[in-house]
């Protein structure tokens, strides 16, 4: 029963791998060669991966114009080593962070893209839930999952290839003005990790 | 010396000749404006609607993650008979998808499908009076999930528009359900226009890629998007035209990416085709949409030129900005689909607004082809600001900083300090590595301050067969020589081979060097506009032979602006 179970989830995710790929090439076509290294299927089927949780946070009251409440991170195993981007460039992943973040109020459904930025880096697009209550990404930066960390999010456009200014410039430690939706806002609880990694 | 009553009288004379000067021109364009045609005016032919749908769940795009669905609208001439039409097609951008506001596709728990595609029926009804068959398509399944792919749906937009657009080709030649032959032979595929709206608009740029590599292309006559984002910086340039609606107060794709587009592909044009943005001031994101009524500038704090009831606001109403969308849109799509005649001055702005948005504050942008234009100065390297694109001598002087910004490294990324989001041709991209635009960044302390640009002997001395002198600028309001509120001004003097000179002023052919409004959030935004000024006001120098432009500051004792490209053009 279980090896039949594993073998239709590996079964579907090959197919997925191969049906996949060509829309996160879009994405990923100016970076350099990864040889043989698949490219990364959708980030639904990724999200929908068990997860082991890596930090989960309530903050004591909605926070920023936003209403951020809090958030979850797991981390999840890819069945085989994935190609990403990560700030621009292509690069062989096995493993990532889903993060989901929750608001006190509906989310508006904006065009502008909506990202997840820790420590002042860009760390993916969150996708709204059906309800707007909550958005979720999955991260592959490894070195965004670091205890006490800041994690934020923003309808600000940000470089995917940050410089030394542009990190400096989304940190924590700016003063956004919290009325400005497109301000990073920062949750106040920083990471704690529940894993050692 | 004068005394301040001498000050006031000559600032009262200097009034009343303005005045004076403003009357006779009004009184010139009166005339001018009554015979000029109106683009947003209901045309002759009487009017079909009529809804489609193959379902909800109709196909799935590569790279997706989700069904979705094949649902429009068509709004077609009744004398089909008269026909074959020209076909356009209209894209809305990401907005709730079902119920009052969840984002799911298909919908669930008895919601209905919130129809965003019938949200430009007014633009739609309006074209197809004049002959033209105009389809608007949905896209809520792409919409519900597009955040989950790393395009943001771009390529599923593309697709999505490919398929409709096959589907009318389908229509035009054997028929399909539910119109069975209704449109056989009465659609001409060889006239193609597309607008997307939001991230529709990217989906329309995505789709000329799509397009170009089929076996057989759509003639995609014109792209419009409006209020686009441009998080990949798809390039559209050489053979297509590309005109867009940029609001000032959007809330929503608040940094006015779009503007990539035009600067990306600003000299890339080399045999045909143009770009071109029209800055509404006092628009937002939302109202060119008429399903979308909730005033996206509310994502931002309050701010008295784009909040409604702002002490200064200029916000338009839904209404009036509906008004640009038809005026507009009719404008790009009867010039460029139809071949209709009288129009072109309205998007290149050399005849001003169309008649029933004339009030408003709107400033055009337009850059044309290669074969329109005489570049002066490109102002794309420090080598632009000693030598310009024609190889004569360029020099300034009391001028402070007078850098290049935005570009290339080793220029700084940005030009200003604050917000990207108010500087829009640097604003970076969601999905590309791209840098922005490149500018000159320059101010005066001194009404003896030039910017002095000398044209080497030879057949480029000879203006005569261009129409306009222009560039593109706008005021520092980052820089406090720059009083606020108050307007810049510029003198630009020709010089001939024998010395004669005649200067124009920037002031009395454009409103462009306003200060920008606003003082929260994305505002005040430096979102450049093409100032023009005519090659025919030039009467006492000769134009075969001018050996020298310069900008003279000279109207205002000090000042900064940002400047891009300088050249001559000419009207196609």
């Amino acid at each position: 029963m279980h090896s039949t179970a594993a073998s239709v989830v590996a079964r579907a995710w090959r197919a997925m791998t191969q049906a996949l790929a060509a829309a996160v090439l879009i994405g990923l076509s100016s970076g350099g060669a990864v040889a043989q290294t698949p490219e990364l299927p959708h980030l639904d089927d990724v999200k929908k991966l068990p997860g082991v949780p890596v930090a989960q946070a309530v903050t004591p009251g909605p926070e920023t114009l936003l209403g951020l409440t809090g958030y979850r991170i797991t981390r999840v195993v890819l069945p085989q080593p994935s190609v990403v981007g990560i700030e621009g460039k292509r690069t062989e992943v096995s493993e990532g962070w889903h993060v989901t973040v929750s608001f006190a109020k509906p989310l508006a459904v904006r065009n502008q893209a909506f990202s997840l930025v820790i420590d002042g880096r860009w760390c993916g697009f969150l996708a709204e839930s059906p309800d707007l209550m909550s958005a979720d990404t999955v991260c592959f930066d490894p070195r965004a999952i670091r205890e006490g960390a800041a994690l934020g999010v923003t309808y600000r456009s940000i470089e995917i290839a940050p410089s030394p200014e542009s990190v400096r410039l989304l940190s924590p430690d700016v003063q956004f003005t919290d009325e400005d939706t497109d301000a990073v806002h920062y949750s106040s609880a920083r990471l704690q990790l529940l894993e050692v990694r | 010396m004068s005394t301040s009553k001498e000050i006031m009288a000559m600032t009262h004379a200097r009034r009343f000749a303005r005045l004076t000067v403003l009357a006779l021109l009004v009184g010139l364009t009166l005339p001018a404006l009554a015979q000029a045609q109106d683009p947003a005016a209901i045309g002759s032919h009487g009017v079909t609607r009529q809804e489609y749908t193959q379902g909800d769940t109709v196909f799935t795009p590569t790279g997706f993650p989700g069904p979705v669905e094949f649902t429009g609208v068509v709004h077609y001439p009744t004398d089909l008979i008269n026909g074959p039409y020209p076909l356009v097609l209209y894209l809305h951008g990401r907005h709730q998808t079902c119920g009052t506001s969840t984002l799911e596709w298909p919908c669930t728990g008895g919601r209905l499908p919130i129809k965003n595609f019938i949200g430009y029926d007014y633009s739609a009804n309006q074209l197809a009076s004049h002959g033209y068959i105009v389809i608007s398509i949905s896209a809520n399944g792409i919409n519900a999930r597009d955040n989950s792919v790393t395009d943001l749906g771009a390529f599923a937009r593309a697709q999505l528009i490919d398929r409709h657009l096959e589907y009318w080709r389908t229509l035009n030649t054997v028929g399909a359900a539910p119109f069975g032959a209704l449109f056989v032979g009465r659609v001409d595929l060889t006239r193609v226009g597309t607008m997307g709206h939001s991230r529709g608009g990217e989906g329309i740029a995505r789709h000329v890629s799509l397009n170009a590599a089929k076996a057989s292309p759509f003639p995609l006559r014109v792209l419009v998007p409006i209020a686009p984002t441009n998080f990949s910086r798809f390039q559209v340039n050489n053979t297509f035209k590309v005109a867009q609606i940029l609001s000032y107060c959007d809330g929503d794709v608040s940094d006015l990416q779009g503007v990539h587009f035009y600067d990306d592909a600003r000299f890339l044009m080399t045999t045909s085709g143009y770009q071109q943005y029209i800055n509404v001031m006092g628009g937002n994101h939302n109202f060119y949409n008429s399903i979308w009524t909730n005033d996206d500038w509310l994502f931002q704090p309050a701010d008295p030129f784009c909040s409604v009831g702002g002490a200064m606001s200029a916000r338009l109403t839904a209404a009036q900005q509906r008004a640009v969308g038809t005026a507009y849109l009719a404008t790009y799509f009867r010039t460029e689909v139809g071949g209709e005649p009288g129009f072109f001055g309205y998007i290149d702005g050399s005849t001003g607004k169309p008649p029933t948005v004339s009030a408003l504050a709107i400033h055009a942008s337009y850059q044309g082809n290669n074969t329109q234009r005489r570049d002066l100065n490109r102002l794309l390297t420090n080598a632009d600001l000693t030598t310009n694109f024609l190889g004569g001598a360029t020099s300034q002087t009391g001028l402070t900083p007078h850098d290049l910004c935005g570009g290339l490294a080793p220029q700084p990324l940005h030009c200003l300090a604050g917000s990207t989001a108010r500087q829009p041709h640097t604003t970076p991209s969601a999905r590309s590595t791209m840098r922005g635009m490149s500018q000159l960044r320059t101010g005066w302390n001194a009404t003896t301050a030039t910017f002095v640009h000398q044209i080497p002997a030879g057949p480029s001395r000879d203006i005569s067969a261009f129409d306009f002198f222009q560039f593109r600028a706008v005021v520092n309001f980052t820089d406090g020589r720059n009083p606020v509120g108050a307007p810049r001004d510029l003198v630009v003097r020709f010089t001939d081979a024998l010395g004669a000179v005649q200067s124009l002023r920037v002031g009395m052919f454009s409103g462009a060097l306003y200060y920008p409004p606003g003082v929260n959030g994305p505002v005040p935004k430096a979102l450049q506009n093409v100032i023009r000024l005519p090659l025919s006001a030039l009467t006492t120098v000769n134009k075969t032979q001018i050996r020298e432009v310069a900008f003279l500051f000279n109207q205002q004792a000090t000042g900064a602006l940002l400047i891009s490209e300088i050249s001559f053009y000419n009207k196609p």
